[in-house]
């Protein structure tokens, strides 16, 4: 019941806005209202999943972790800066983004010698959602690279 | 050859996490949006109160540091799901879903552009960007009913994959990192942290200068109409003889950058009582400038009986200069930046 209330309460909230909208409509609104999840789908996320998974393969998981978070950090910020061009800014904040990568990978990495291991994940079966056991095929995604230690193989089976 | 995504975080406990943030972000977006649009629009039942003096500084600076962190999150929540994008699903879930991702991205996006005033587009944005408002919070109200029972299931049980927790806290570094380069538009004590503020600096900001309202001389026999029960004119040495009002009152832009600065001048409920009007009136302030659509504004009966809405003859103790609007220019507490007329030269009483 409460479902269907909320879900008729949004469809006639978008009906009120399609009739606002629809008088705006025109290439360049119909452009911006396309264009991000065109450019997502196609160039961003295979883009993001590509070097996500050349990460996990060239190099140790909590360095793989870390420099993907700085990655996605310094792509954030420099979506956000884009549109001000402010270049100045920019470098500023990704410099401070990934001295804070360096120490904290650093940092891990004395600490792991302290205490002689970095602790493995236990090992998941992972979740039936995952969308790639239903499709036949699609693009093998991997950004997250502390995956790699516990399954290695299976990525080397999935690329081939 | 056959290819799998396989990433613990394209998971739906990642993607009912995430979209539970996402959904205090667009929900604090929508409601502040809405108020701005509504001050600058105002329907015959809509007030919108002067106290305190900061209140549409702190809405709008809410609906701007929400729609920021809620770039990375969106992103984030994307990722999640992608592999759904190649998935079988309902035809009628898949539309709603493209139609959530497309007014997502365009409200996100032409918000970030127009703050940064790169206003790529032929749209008038606020129309275009109040209308999609409504279609993007229709679209994830739907998903929400749709996507209810996996949001309750999923917050009952504790997330014991490490990957997912990194990926989550990742999300919310970044989050972090974003609000903090550009929150300092509208915090005071964030102006030296926030590197991609679009509005740093220090003083008061001006986004309209006087070239660009095409006031570029002031006649020095300007004299200020006051049109009430009988009409009035004052010159500027005449208004600077009048009790001088002072207040710090902040400029508060619709694009959520603000500043806090020193006013004085003339109370305009004094002007008003000068024309033998009743100062809870609606008011028309004209501007000198000639075209665009900014040139005048109204100020409602409650502003214009505000004893700290003034006609402001100095900012932060020098006679204003021309493009803070000299001879005189509106500041009323707790009201957009667009709607504090300058380079005024009339006050018409409409009711």
């Amino acid at each position: 019941m409460t479902r269907w209330v909320i879900g008729a309460i949004g469809v006639a909230c978008g009906l009120w806005g399609a009739s606002l909208a629809l008088p705006l409509v025109s290439w360049s609104f119909v452009t911006w209202l396309l264009g991000g999840p065109i450019v997502h789908d196609v160039l961003v996320a295979p883009l993001v999943g590509g070097i996500g998974l050349l990460l996990a393969q060239a190099c140790p998981p909590h360095w793989a972790r870390l420099i993907a978070g700085g990655l996605a950090t310094s792509g954030i910020l420099a979506l956000i800066a884009a549109p001000l061009a402010n270049g100045t800014g920019l470098l500023v904040a990704l410099g401070v983004v990934w001295l804070v990568v360096a120490a904290a990978g650093l940092g891990r990495v004395g600490l792991g010698r302290k205490n002689s291991a970095n602790r493995p994940e236990p090992a998941q079966h992972h979740g039936s959602d995952d969308g790639g056991d239903r499709c036949g095929s699609g693009v093998e995604h991997s950004e997250h690279p502390d995956r790699h230690a516990e399954q290695d193989g299976q990525n080397q089976q999935g690329l081939s | 050859m056959k290819l799998r995504f396989r990433s613990p975080v394209h998971d739906e406990r990642v993607a009912a996490k995430l979209g539970l943030w996402l959904g205090v972000a667009f929900g604090l977006c929508f409601v502040t949006g809405l108020l701005s649009h509504g001050i600058q629009y105002p329907p015959s039942w809509f007030t919108w109160p002067t106290r305190p003096v900061n209140l549409y500084r702190i809405t709008q600076g809410v609906h701007v540091i929400s729609g920021i962190a809620a770039i990375p999150l969106l992103l984030a929540k994307l990722w999640s799901v992608y592999p759904k994008l190649f998935g079988r699903a309902h035809i009628l879930e898949r539309g709603s879903i493209l139609v959530l991702v497309c007014a997502a991205f365009f409200e996100l996006f032409t918000g970030l552009f127009n703050v940064s005033q790169n206003y790529a587009w032929s749209f008038f944005f606020p129309d275009a960007h109040y209308a999609v408002a409504w279609i993007a919070v229709g679209a994830l109200l739907v998903h929400v009913a749709v996507k209810l029972p996996v949001v309750k299931r999923v917050l009952k049980t504790p997330e014991p994959n490490l990957s997912r927790r990194a990926f989550l806290r990742g999300t919310g570094v970044m989050t972090g990192a974003a609000v903090l380069a550009t929150a300092g538009v509208t915090v005071p004590w964030l102006r030296d942290v926030s590197v991609l503020a679009w509005r740093p600096g220090k003083g008061v900001p001006v986004n309209r200068t006087a070239l660009d309202a095409g006031v570029t001389r002031v006649d020095p026999q300007w004299t200020l109409e006051v049109i009430g029960k009988h009409t009035k004119r004052f010159t500027l040495a005449q208004l600077q003889a009048m009790p001088q009002v002072e207040a710090e009152l902040p400029i508060a832009c619709v694009e959520g950058w603000s500043a806090s600065a020193h006013w004085s001048g003339v109370c305009v409920a004094d002007l008003l009582r000068s024309v033998g009007a009743e100062p809870m009136s609606t008011v028309v302030v004209e501007s000198l400038e000639r075209a665009g659509r900014y040139r005048a504004s109204v100020l409602p009966p409650n502003h214009a009986a505000d004893p700290l809405t003034l006609l402001a003859l100095r900012l932060n103790g020098q006679e204003l200069d021309i493009d803070h609007g000299y001879p005189c220019r509106l500041i009323a507490p707790s009201r957009p930046g667009v709607l504090q007329t300058k380079w005024v030269s009339q006050l018409k009483v409409m009711s």
